[in-house]
Protein backbone atom coordinates (compact mmCIF):
# COMPACT_ATOMS: atom_id res chain seq x y z
CA UNK A 1 0.00 0.00 0.00
CA UNK A 2 1.98 3.02 -1.21
CA UNK A 3 -0.69 5.38 -2.44
CA UNK A 4 -2.09 7.85 0.01
CA UNK A 5 -5.45 9.32 0.89
CA UNK A 6 -4.64 12.91 1.90
CA UNK A 7 -7.36 14.23 4.18
CA UNK A 8 -7.74 17.90 5.06
CA UNK A 9 -10.68 18.87 7.22
CA UNK A 10 -12.25 19.58 10.59
CA UNK A 11 -13.91 17.47 13.29
CA UNK A 12 -15.83 15.48 10.69
CA UNK A 13 -12.56 13.84 9.67
CA UNK A 14 -10.40 14.26 12.77
CA UNK A 15 -9.13 11.00 14.30
CA UNK A 16 -8.53 10.68 18.01
CA UNK A 17 -5.28 9.04 19.00
CA UNK A 18 -6.01 5.87 20.96
CA UNK A 19 -9.77 5.96 20.49
CA UNK A 20 -10.42 4.52 17.10
CA UNK A 21 -13.11 2.24 15.81
CA UNK A 22 -12.36 0.48 12.57
CA UNK A 23 -15.86 1.57 11.55
CA UNK A 24 -14.85 5.25 11.39
CA UNK A 25 -15.72 6.31 7.85
CA UNK A 26 -12.26 7.51 7.00
CA UNK A 27 -10.62 4.25 8.05
CA UNK A 28 -13.22 2.16 6.25
CA UNK A 29 -12.98 4.20 3.05
CA UNK A 30 -9.17 4.11 2.99
CA UNK A 31 -9.21 0.37 3.60
CA UNK A 32 -11.69 -0.29 0.81
CA UNK A 33 -9.66 1.87 -1.57
CA UNK A 34 -6.35 0.40 -0.42
CA UNK A 35 -4.87 3.78 0.53
CA UNK A 36 -2.79 4.70 3.53
CA UNK A 37 -4.08 7.80 5.31
CA UNK A 38 -2.32 11.11 5.77
CA UNK A 39 -4.75 13.07 7.89
CA UNK A 40 -4.36 16.80 8.54
CA UNK A 41 -7.76 17.37 10.08
CA UNK A 42 -8.17 19.57 13.12
CA UNK A 43 -11.28 19.99 15.22
CA UNK A 44 -12.72 23.49 15.07
CA UNK A 45 -10.37 24.73 12.38
CA UNK A 46 -11.15 27.17 9.59
CA UNK A 47 -10.87 26.75 5.85
CA UNK A 48 -7.79 28.95 5.97
CA UNK A 49 -6.02 26.44 8.20
CA UNK A 50 -6.98 23.63 5.85
CA UNK A 51 -5.64 25.53 2.87
CA UNK A 52 -2.44 26.53 4.58
CA UNK A 53 -1.66 22.89 5.32
CA UNK A 54 -2.56 21.91 1.76
CA UNK A 55 -0.31 24.62 0.36
CA UNK A 56 2.53 23.35 2.54
CA UNK A 57 2.00 19.70 1.60
CA UNK A 58 1.04 19.96 -2.06
CA UNK A 59 4.42 19.01 -3.46
CA UNK A 60 4.32 15.68 -1.62
CA UNK A 61 1.04 14.64 -3.23
CA UNK A 62 1.44 12.40 -6.29
CA UNK A 63 -0.93 11.71 -9.20
CA UNK A 64 -1.60 8.26 -7.73
CA UNK A 65 -2.78 9.72 -4.43
CA UNK A 66 -6.25 10.98 -3.63
CA UNK A 67 -7.06 14.28 -1.92
CA UNK A 68 -10.20 14.53 0.18
CA UNK A 69 -11.20 17.88 1.66
CA UNK A 70 -13.90 18.24 4.30
CA UNK A 71 -14.95 21.82 3.75
CA UNK A 72 -15.77 23.37 7.08
CA UNK A 73 -17.98 26.37 7.71
CA UNK A 74 -16.81 29.42 5.73
CA UNK A 75 -17.52 31.83 8.57
CA UNK A 76 -14.85 30.31 10.81
CA UNK A 77 -11.84 32.58 10.92
CA UNK A 78 -8.27 31.75 11.93
CA UNK A 79 -7.72 34.81 14.08
CA UNK A 80 -4.54 33.99 15.99
CA UNK A 81 -1.76 31.88 14.57
CA UNK A 82 -1.22 29.71 17.66
CA UNK A 83 -4.95 28.97 18.00
CA UNK A 84 -6.13 27.52 14.68
CA UNK A 85 -8.98 25.73 16.49
CA UNK A 86 -10.41 28.96 17.93
CA UNK A 87 -12.43 30.20 15.01
CA UNK A 88 -15.93 31.07 16.18
CA UNK A 89 -17.35 33.96 18.24
CA UNK A 90 -18.43 31.99 21.33
CA UNK A 91 -14.82 31.01 22.06
CA UNK A 92 -13.90 34.65 22.52
CA UNK A 93 -15.75 35.90 25.56
CA UNK A 94 -13.97 38.16 27.96
CA UNK A 95 -14.07 37.06 31.58
CA UNK A 96 -12.69 40.42 32.63
CA UNK A 97 -13.79 43.05 30.12
CA UNK A 98 -10.96 45.18 28.83
CA UNK A 99 -8.15 42.95 30.10
CA UNK A 100 -7.43 40.87 27.03
CA UNK A 101 -7.18 43.13 23.99
CA UNK A 102 -6.95 40.14 21.66
CA UNK A 103 -10.32 38.83 22.80
CA UNK A 104 -11.74 42.28 22.25
CA UNK A 105 -10.24 42.27 18.75
CA UNK A 106 -11.91 38.92 18.05
CA UNK A 107 -15.28 40.19 19.26
CA UNK A 108 -15.02 43.30 17.15
CA UNK A 109 -13.95 41.29 14.12
CA UNK A 110 -16.93 38.93 14.27
CA UNK A 111 -19.36 41.73 15.07
CA UNK A 112 -18.29 44.39 12.60
CA UNK A 113 -15.95 43.02 9.94
CA UNK A 114 -16.84 39.45 9.08
CA UNK A 115 -19.66 39.08 6.59
CA UNK A 116 -20.91 36.45 4.13
CA UNK A 117 -19.74 38.51 1.16
CA UNK A 118 -16.09 38.09 2.18
CA UNK A 119 -16.58 34.49 3.27
CA UNK A 120 -17.99 33.47 -0.10
CA UNK A 121 -15.28 35.39 -1.91
CA UNK A 122 -12.63 33.48 0.00
CA UNK A 123 -14.30 30.09 -0.49
CA UNK A 124 -14.39 30.59 -4.24
CA UNK A 125 -10.75 31.71 -4.34
CA UNK A 126 -9.69 28.69 -2.28
CA UNK A 127 -11.55 26.27 -4.54
CA UNK A 128 -10.04 28.00 -7.56
CA UNK A 129 -6.58 27.45 -6.11
CA UNK A 130 -7.35 23.77 -5.43
CA UNK A 131 -8.75 23.17 -8.90
CA UNK A 132 -5.76 24.90 -10.47
CA UNK A 133 -3.24 23.03 -8.31
CA UNK A 134 -4.86 19.64 -8.88
CA UNK A 135 -4.99 20.17 -12.64
CA UNK A 136 -1.47 21.49 -12.87
CA UNK A 137 -0.03 18.61 -10.85
CA UNK A 138 -2.04 15.90 -12.58
CA UNK A 139 -3.83 14.81 -9.42
CA UNK A 140 -6.93 12.69 -9.42
CA UNK A 141 -9.89 15.00 -8.93
CA UNK A 142 -9.92 16.05 -5.26
CA UNK A 143 -13.18 15.20 -3.52
CA UNK A 144 -14.69 18.12 -1.64
CA UNK A 145 -17.11 16.89 1.05
CA UNK A 146 -19.17 19.73 2.45
CA UNK A 147 -18.97 19.72 6.23
CA UNK A 148 -21.59 22.45 6.27
CA UNK A 149 -23.97 23.67 3.59
CA UNK A 150 -22.48 26.71 1.88
CA UNK A 151 -22.46 28.67 -1.36
CA UNK A 152 -19.43 28.24 -3.60
CA UNK A 153 -20.76 28.99 -7.08
CA UNK A 154 -21.40 26.20 -9.57
CA UNK A 155 -19.70 22.80 -9.71
CA UNK A 156 -18.96 23.59 -13.36
CA UNK A 157 -16.75 26.51 -12.28
CA UNK A 158 -14.33 23.93 -10.92
CA UNK A 159 -14.10 21.10 -13.45
CA UNK A 160 -11.06 19.63 -11.72
CA UNK A 161 -12.94 18.99 -8.48
CA UNK A 162 -15.71 16.66 -7.30
CA UNK A 163 -18.24 17.95 -4.80
CA UNK A 164 -20.63 16.18 -2.48
CA UNK A 165 -24.31 16.81 -2.95
CA UNK A 166 -25.50 17.78 0.50
CA UNK A 167 -23.47 18.13 3.67
CA UNK A 168 -22.39 16.18 6.72
CA UNK A 169 -23.96 18.51 9.27
CA UNK A 170 -27.41 17.70 7.92
CA UNK A 171 -26.75 13.97 8.36
CA UNK A 172 -25.47 14.61 11.84
CA UNK A 173 -28.49 16.66 12.87
CA UNK A 174 -30.97 14.21 11.34
CA UNK A 175 -29.61 11.43 13.56
CA UNK A 176 -31.14 13.26 16.47
CA UNK A 177 -34.85 12.57 16.81
CA UNK A 178 -35.18 16.03 18.30
CA UNK A 179 -33.34 17.28 15.24
CA UNK A 180 -32.85 20.93 16.01
CA UNK A 181 -31.94 20.44 19.66
CA UNK A 182 -28.24 21.20 19.26
CA UNK A 183 -27.87 21.52 23.04
CA UNK A 184 -28.51 17.82 23.61
CA UNK A 185 -24.84 16.99 24.02
CA UNK A 186 -23.98 20.14 25.93
CA UNK A 187 -20.69 20.42 24.04
CA UNK A 188 -19.70 16.81 24.87
CA UNK A 189 -20.33 14.99 21.60
CA UNK A 190 -20.32 11.19 22.09
CA UNK A 191 -20.15 10.29 18.39
CA UNK A 192 -17.07 9.78 16.28
CA UNK A 193 -16.99 12.73 13.86
CA UNK A 194 -20.53 13.77 14.88
CA UNK A 195 -21.95 10.68 13.18
CA UNK A 196 -23.38 7.41 14.47
CA UNK A 197 -21.36 4.37 13.44
CA UNK A 198 -24.15 3.02 11.25
CA UNK A 199 -23.87 6.20 9.20
CA UNK A 200 -20.08 5.89 9.16
CA UNK A 201 -20.63 2.57 7.36
CA UNK A 202 -22.92 4.20 4.82
CA UNK A 203 -20.66 7.22 4.30
CA UNK A 204 -17.60 5.04 3.77
CA UNK A 205 -19.42 2.96 1.17
CA UNK A 206 -20.64 6.07 -0.63
CA UNK A 207 -17.17 7.58 -0.68
CA UNK A 208 -15.78 4.35 -2.00
CA UNK A 209 -18.34 4.37 -4.82
CA UNK A 210 -17.50 7.98 -5.60
CA UNK A 211 -13.76 7.49 -5.77
CA UNK A 212 -13.63 3.98 -7.22
CA UNK A 213 -16.61 4.13 -9.56
CA UNK A 214 -16.90 7.87 -10.22
CA UNK A 215 -20.38 8.07 -8.75
CA UNK A 216 -21.84 11.26 -7.35
CA UNK A 217 -21.44 11.52 -3.58
CA UNK A 218 -25.02 12.08 -2.48
CA UNK A 219 -25.26 12.95 1.20
CA UNK A 220 -28.96 13.74 1.05
CA UNK A 221 -30.32 10.19 0.90
CA UNK A 222 -29.62 6.73 2.28
CA UNK A 223 -28.53 7.71 5.78
CA UNK A 224 -30.18 6.64 9.02
CA UNK A 225 -32.27 9.30 10.74
CA UNK A 226 -33.69 9.58 14.24
CA UNK A 227 -31.15 7.16 15.69
CA UNK A 228 -31.30 8.64 19.19
CA UNK A 229 -33.10 11.13 21.34
CA UNK A 230 -32.58 12.83 24.66
CA UNK A 231 -33.27 9.61 26.56
CA UNK A 232 -31.66 6.94 24.38
CA UNK A 233 -28.51 9.01 23.95
CA UNK A 234 -27.70 8.07 27.56
CA UNK A 235 -28.15 4.35 26.94
CA UNK A 236 -25.06 2.16 27.23
CA UNK A 237 -26.61 -0.25 24.78
CA UNK A 238 -26.94 2.37 22.07
CA UNK A 239 -23.53 3.78 22.87
CA UNK A 240 -21.92 0.41 22.24
CA UNK A 241 -23.51 0.24 18.81
CA UNK A 242 -23.25 3.82 17.65
CA UNK A 243 -20.92 5.98 19.75
CA UNK A 244 -17.39 6.16 21.04
CA UNK A 245 -17.53 4.68 24.52
CA UNK A 246 -14.85 7.04 25.76
CA UNK A 247 -16.67 10.07 24.37
CA UNK A 248 -19.97 8.75 25.68
CA UNK A 249 -18.53 8.59 29.17
CA UNK A 250 -17.50 12.22 28.83
CA UNK A 251 -20.99 13.07 27.65
CA UNK A 252 -22.59 11.35 30.66
CA UNK A 253 -20.26 13.16 33.02
CA UNK A 254 -20.91 16.50 31.39
CA UNK A 255 -24.68 16.14 31.47
CA UNK A 256 -25.15 14.62 34.93
CA UNK B 1 -15.08 45.73 -30.01
CA UNK B 2 -12.99 43.82 -27.46
CA UNK B 3 -12.57 45.41 -24.09
CA UNK B 4 -9.48 46.33 -22.17
CA UNK B 5 -10.65 45.50 -18.67
CA UNK B 6 -8.51 47.19 -16.05
CA UNK B 7 -9.07 46.62 -12.37
CA UNK B 8 -6.77 47.87 -9.68
CA UNK B 9 -6.05 50.60 -7.17
CA UNK B 10 -4.86 54.19 -7.43
CA UNK B 11 -2.20 53.20 -9.95
CA UNK B 12 -4.91 52.65 -12.54
CA UNK B 13 -7.80 54.81 -11.31
CA UNK B 14 -8.97 57.63 -13.58
CA UNK B 15 -11.10 60.51 -12.39
CA UNK B 16 -14.29 60.94 -14.38
CA UNK B 17 -13.63 64.63 -14.81
CA UNK B 18 -9.93 64.41 -15.65
CA UNK B 19 -9.30 62.61 -18.88
CA UNK B 20 -5.76 63.68 -19.71
CA UNK B 21 -5.01 61.40 -22.62
CA UNK B 22 -1.47 60.72 -21.43
CA UNK B 23 -2.68 58.66 -18.46
CA UNK B 24 -1.37 55.18 -19.16
CA UNK B 25 -4.74 53.35 -19.31
CA UNK B 26 -5.98 55.84 -21.94
CA UNK B 27 -2.79 55.61 -23.98
CA UNK B 28 -2.87 51.84 -23.80
CA UNK B 29 -6.46 51.45 -24.91
CA UNK B 30 -5.78 53.82 -27.77
CA UNK B 31 -2.80 51.79 -28.94
CA UNK B 32 -4.78 48.54 -28.71
CA UNK B 33 -7.92 49.98 -30.30
CA UNK B 34 -10.01 48.38 -27.56
CA UNK B 35 -12.88 49.75 -25.54
CA UNK B 36 -11.83 50.67 -22.01
CA UNK B 37 -13.63 49.26 -18.97
CA UNK B 38 -11.77 50.57 -15.94
CA UNK B 39 -13.09 49.53 -12.50
CA UNK B 40 -10.14 50.69 -10.41
CA UNK B 41 -10.59 52.33 -7.02
CA UNK B 42 -8.20 54.38 -4.95
CA UNK B 43 -7.12 52.59 -1.80
CA UNK B 44 -8.93 49.33 -2.46
CA UNK B 45 -7.84 45.86 -1.43
CA UNK B 46 -7.16 42.74 -3.44
CA UNK B 47 -10.44 41.33 -2.11
CA UNK B 48 -12.31 44.22 -3.71
CA UNK B 49 -10.52 43.55 -7.01
CA UNK B 50 -11.35 39.87 -6.91
CA UNK B 51 -14.92 40.57 -5.89
CA UNK B 52 -15.30 42.51 -9.12
CA UNK B 53 -13.63 39.70 -11.09
CA UNK B 54 -16.06 37.16 -9.62
CA UNK B 55 -19.01 39.39 -10.46
CA UNK B 56 -17.85 40.09 -14.02
CA UNK B 57 -16.45 36.65 -14.77
CA UNK B 58 -19.24 35.61 -17.12
CA UNK B 59 -19.15 38.93 -19.00
CA UNK B 60 -15.45 38.72 -19.88
CA UNK B 61 -15.04 37.36 -23.38
CA UNK B 62 -12.03 35.50 -24.82
CA UNK B 63 -11.32 38.57 -26.99
CA UNK B 64 -11.03 40.89 -23.99
CA UNK B 65 -7.78 41.65 -22.22
CA UNK B 66 -7.63 41.73 -18.45
CA UNK B 67 -5.05 43.94 -16.78
CA UNK B 68 -4.98 43.62 -13.01
CA UNK B 69 -3.02 46.12 -10.98
CA UNK B 70 -2.34 44.11 -7.86
CA UNK B 71 -2.35 46.24 -4.79
CA UNK B 72 -0.69 45.50 -1.47
CA UNK B 73 -1.80 42.18 0.04
CA UNK B 74 -2.03 43.63 3.53
CA UNK B 75 -4.92 45.89 2.67
CA UNK B 76 -8.20 44.52 4.03
CA UNK B 77 -11.74 45.30 2.93
CA UNK B 78 -12.99 45.92 6.45
CA UNK B 79 -16.35 47.57 5.91
CA UNK B 80 -18.51 46.89 2.90
CA UNK B 81 -19.46 50.50 2.29
CA UNK B 82 -15.84 51.74 2.48
CA UNK B 83 -13.75 49.55 0.17
CA UNK B 84 -11.28 52.43 -0.09
CA UNK B 85 -10.28 52.46 3.60
CA UNK B 86 -8.19 49.34 3.89
CA UNK B 87 -4.92 49.97 5.68
CA UNK B 88 -3.48 51.60 8.80
CA UNK B 89 -2.53 54.73 6.89
CA UNK B 90 -6.21 55.49 6.31
CA UNK B 91 -7.37 55.29 9.93
CA UNK B 92 -7.52 59.06 10.24
CA UNK B 93 -9.89 59.21 7.27
CA UNK B 94 -12.73 57.41 9.07
CA UNK B 95 -15.39 59.92 10.00
CA UNK B 96 -16.56 57.76 12.92
CA UNK B 97 -13.76 57.05 15.43
CA UNK B 98 -15.53 53.85 16.46
CA UNK B 99 -14.76 52.31 13.09
CA UNK B 100 -11.21 53.63 13.12
CA UNK B 101 -10.77 51.82 16.43
CA UNK B 102 -12.20 48.57 15.05
CA UNK B 103 -9.88 48.80 12.07
CA UNK B 104 -6.84 49.56 14.19
CA UNK B 105 -7.64 46.61 16.45
CA UNK B 106 -7.85 44.31 13.45
CA UNK B 107 -4.52 45.44 12.03
CA UNK B 108 -2.82 45.26 15.40
CA UNK B 109 -4.01 41.86 16.61
CA UNK B 110 -5.35 39.79 13.75
CA UNK B 111 -3.74 40.60 10.43
CA UNK B 112 -0.48 38.79 9.68
CA UNK B 113 1.66 38.22 6.59
CA UNK B 114 1.13 34.43 6.47
CA UNK B 115 -2.59 34.89 5.99
CA UNK B 116 -2.07 37.62 3.43
CA UNK B 117 0.34 35.44 1.46
CA UNK B 118 -2.04 32.48 1.49
CA UNK B 119 -4.89 34.66 0.27
CA UNK B 120 -2.72 35.98 -2.58
CA UNK B 121 -2.00 32.43 -3.72
CA UNK B 122 -5.68 31.50 -3.52
CA UNK B 123 -6.62 34.55 -5.58
CA UNK B 124 -4.02 33.84 -8.25
CA UNK B 125 -5.01 30.17 -8.29
CA UNK B 126 -8.63 31.15 -8.85
CA UNK B 127 -7.63 33.58 -11.61
CA UNK B 128 -5.45 31.04 -13.39
CA UNK B 129 -8.31 28.55 -13.17
CA UNK B 130 -10.92 31.05 -14.40
CA UNK B 131 -8.69 32.06 -17.33
CA UNK B 132 -8.35 28.38 -18.28
CA UNK B 133 -12.01 27.44 -17.86
CA UNK B 134 -13.24 30.54 -19.72
CA UNK B 135 -10.49 30.56 -22.36
CA UNK B 136 -9.43 34.13 -21.61
CA UNK B 137 -6.29 35.71 -23.00
CA UNK B 138 -3.61 35.45 -20.32
CA UNK B 139 -4.47 38.16 -17.77
CA UNK B 140 -1.62 40.58 -17.11
CA UNK B 141 -0.79 41.12 -13.45
CA UNK B 142 1.01 44.40 -12.81
CA UNK B 143 2.35 44.60 -9.28
CA UNK B 144 1.51 47.91 -7.68
CA UNK B 145 3.56 46.83 -4.68
CA UNK B 146 6.27 44.20 -4.39
CA UNK B 147 4.86 41.06 -2.79
CA UNK B 148 5.39 37.32 -2.45
CA UNK B 149 3.21 35.13 -4.61
CA UNK B 150 5.30 32.05 -5.35
CA UNK B 151 6.77 31.43 -8.77
CA UNK B 152 5.49 32.65 -12.13
CA UNK B 153 5.65 29.06 -13.34
CA UNK B 154 2.98 28.05 -10.81
CA UNK B 155 0.46 30.10 -12.80
CA UNK B 156 1.05 29.29 -16.47
CA UNK B 157 -2.08 31.11 -17.65
CA UNK B 158 -1.06 34.41 -16.09
CA UNK B 159 1.53 37.01 -17.05
CA UNK B 160 3.34 38.92 -14.32
CA UNK B 161 5.25 42.16 -14.33
CA UNK B 162 8.88 42.05 -13.34
CA UNK B 163 9.19 44.61 -10.58
CA UNK B 164 6.50 46.85 -9.15
CA UNK B 165 5.08 50.29 -9.80
CA UNK B 166 5.75 51.58 -6.29
CA UNK B 167 9.27 50.40 -5.66
CA UNK B 168 10.68 50.52 -9.18
CA UNK B 169 8.90 53.43 -10.80
CA UNK B 170 6.95 55.75 -8.48
CA UNK B 171 9.38 55.94 -5.58
CA UNK B 172 12.31 56.10 -7.97
CA UNK B 173 10.96 59.32 -9.46
CA UNK B 174 11.83 61.08 -6.23
CA UNK B 175 15.26 62.25 -5.28
CA UNK B 176 14.11 61.89 -1.68
CA UNK B 177 12.68 58.38 -1.21
CA UNK B 178 10.26 59.33 1.57
CA UNK B 179 7.02 59.70 -0.31
CA UNK B 180 4.86 61.08 2.47
CA UNK B 181 7.43 63.69 3.42
CA UNK B 182 7.71 64.96 -0.11
CA UNK B 183 4.02 65.00 -1.02
CA UNK B 184 2.59 65.51 2.48
CA UNK B 185 -0.02 62.84 1.83
CA UNK B 186 -1.21 64.41 -1.43
CA UNK B 187 0.47 62.97 -4.47
CA UNK B 188 0.11 65.49 -7.32
CA UNK B 189 0.86 62.90 -10.01
CA UNK B 190 -1.61 60.94 -12.07
CA UNK B 191 -1.51 57.40 -10.64
CA UNK B 192 1.62 58.25 -8.62
CA UNK B 193 3.64 58.57 -11.82
CA UNK B 194 4.98 61.52 -13.79
CA UNK B 195 3.46 61.73 -17.23
CA UNK B 196 6.77 60.95 -18.95
CA UNK B 197 6.65 57.59 -17.20
CA UNK B 198 3.00 57.12 -18.17
CA UNK B 199 4.21 57.27 -21.77
CA UNK B 200 6.84 54.64 -21.12
CA UNK B 201 4.54 52.41 -19.10
CA UNK B 202 1.81 52.46 -21.75
CA UNK B 203 4.31 51.51 -24.45
CA UNK B 204 5.83 48.75 -22.33
CA UNK B 205 2.43 47.23 -21.53
CA UNK B 206 1.41 47.47 -25.17
CA UNK B 207 4.55 45.66 -26.30
CA UNK B 208 4.15 43.09 -23.57
CA UNK B 209 0.63 42.27 -24.74
CA UNK B 210 1.33 42.35 -28.47
CA UNK B 211 4.73 40.67 -28.48
CA UNK B 212 3.98 38.41 -25.52
CA UNK B 213 7.07 39.56 -23.66
CA UNK B 214 7.61 40.19 -19.97
CA UNK B 215 6.56 43.60 -18.70
CA UNK B 216 9.79 44.86 -17.15
CA UNK B 217 9.22 47.67 -14.64
CA UNK B 218 12.78 47.61 -13.35
CA UNK B 219 14.36 49.62 -16.15
CA UNK B 220 13.71 52.22 -18.81
CA UNK B 221 11.84 54.74 -16.64
CA UNK B 222 12.82 58.30 -15.74
CA UNK B 223 14.17 58.60 -12.22
CA UNK B 224 15.03 61.15 -9.55
CA UNK B 225 13.28 64.17 -11.04
CA UNK B 226 11.14 65.12 -8.03
CA UNK B 227 12.24 67.02 -4.95
CA UNK B 228 11.07 70.06 -2.99
CA UNK B 229 12.60 72.40 -5.56
CA UNK B 230 11.41 70.80 -8.76
CA UNK B 231 7.92 70.51 -7.30
CA UNK B 232 7.85 74.31 -7.52
CA UNK B 233 8.93 74.33 -11.17
CA UNK B 234 6.22 75.58 -13.49
CA UNK B 235 7.64 73.53 -16.34
CA UNK B 236 7.60 70.30 -14.38
CA UNK B 237 4.16 70.94 -12.99
CA UNK B 238 2.80 71.69 -16.43
CA UNK B 239 4.40 68.72 -18.16
CA UNK B 240 4.30 66.00 -15.57
CA UNK B 241 1.61 66.51 -12.95
CA UNK B 242 -2.15 66.71 -12.63
CA UNK B 243 -3.22 70.38 -12.29
CA UNK B 244 -6.10 69.44 -10.02
CA UNK B 245 -4.02 67.20 -7.79
CA UNK B 246 -1.22 69.74 -7.69
CA UNK B 247 -3.66 72.35 -6.42
CA UNK B 248 -4.77 69.95 -3.69
CA UNK B 249 -1.14 69.23 -2.90
CA UNK B 250 -0.44 72.93 -2.36
CA UNK B 251 -3.53 73.19 -0.15
CA UNK B 252 -2.27 70.44 2.16
CA UNK B 253 0.19 72.87 3.70
CA UNK B 254 -2.74 74.75 5.14
CA UNK B 255 -4.86 71.73 5.97
CA UNK B 256 -4.62 70.53 9.53
CA UNK B 257 -6.16 67.13 8.72
CA UNK B 258 -3.23 66.29 6.51
CA UNK B 259 -0.77 67.70 8.98
CA UNK B 260 -2.24 65.24 11.49
CA UNK B 261 -1.95 62.49 8.92
CA UNK B 262 1.74 63.19 8.37
CA UNK B 263 2.44 63.32 12.08
CA UNK B 264 0.76 59.95 12.51
CA UNK B 265 2.85 58.54 9.67
CA UNK B 266 5.99 59.85 11.36
CA UNK B 267 5.07 58.36 14.72
CA UNK B 268 4.05 54.96 13.49
CA UNK B 269 0.55 53.65 14.15
CA UNK B 270 1.37 50.76 16.36
CA UNK B 271 3.83 52.40 18.61
CA UNK B 272 2.40 51.56 22.03
CA UNK B 273 4.18 54.34 23.84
Amino acid sequence: MTNKLWVFGDSFSFLFEGDKSERIWLLQAASKLNYSIVNYSLRGCSQDFTWQVMQQEKDKITPDDQVLVVLTHPSRYWLFEEEPDHTIPRLFKEEKPGVDSRIKAAELFFRYIQRPQLDVLSVINRLGWLDHTATRNGWKKPLVVLGFGQYYGEDSDFPGLKFSYGDLTSISMDENEDNKDASLFNGAEPRYNHLCLSNHDILAEKIYDTLANDEKLDLTTGFKKGVFNKTTARSRNLAEKEFSLALHLGFLNATN
Amino acid sequence: MPKLRIIGDSFSWIADDDTNSRQWPLQLVNKLSYELDNRSMIGCSQDYTWYWLHQERTNISPDDQLVIVMTSPNRYWLFEDRPDLTNPATLSLFTDPKYANIAETYFKHIQRPDMDYMAVKNRLGWLNNAATVNNWKPPLIIFAFAQSYGLDSEYPRLKFSKGSLTEDVSNAEQADPFVAQLFRGRDPRYNHLCLCNHDILAEKIYKSLIEETTLDLTQGFYKGMLDNNTLRSDMLVKNELSPRLYKEYLNTFENSKWEKFIKTMDKGFFNDE
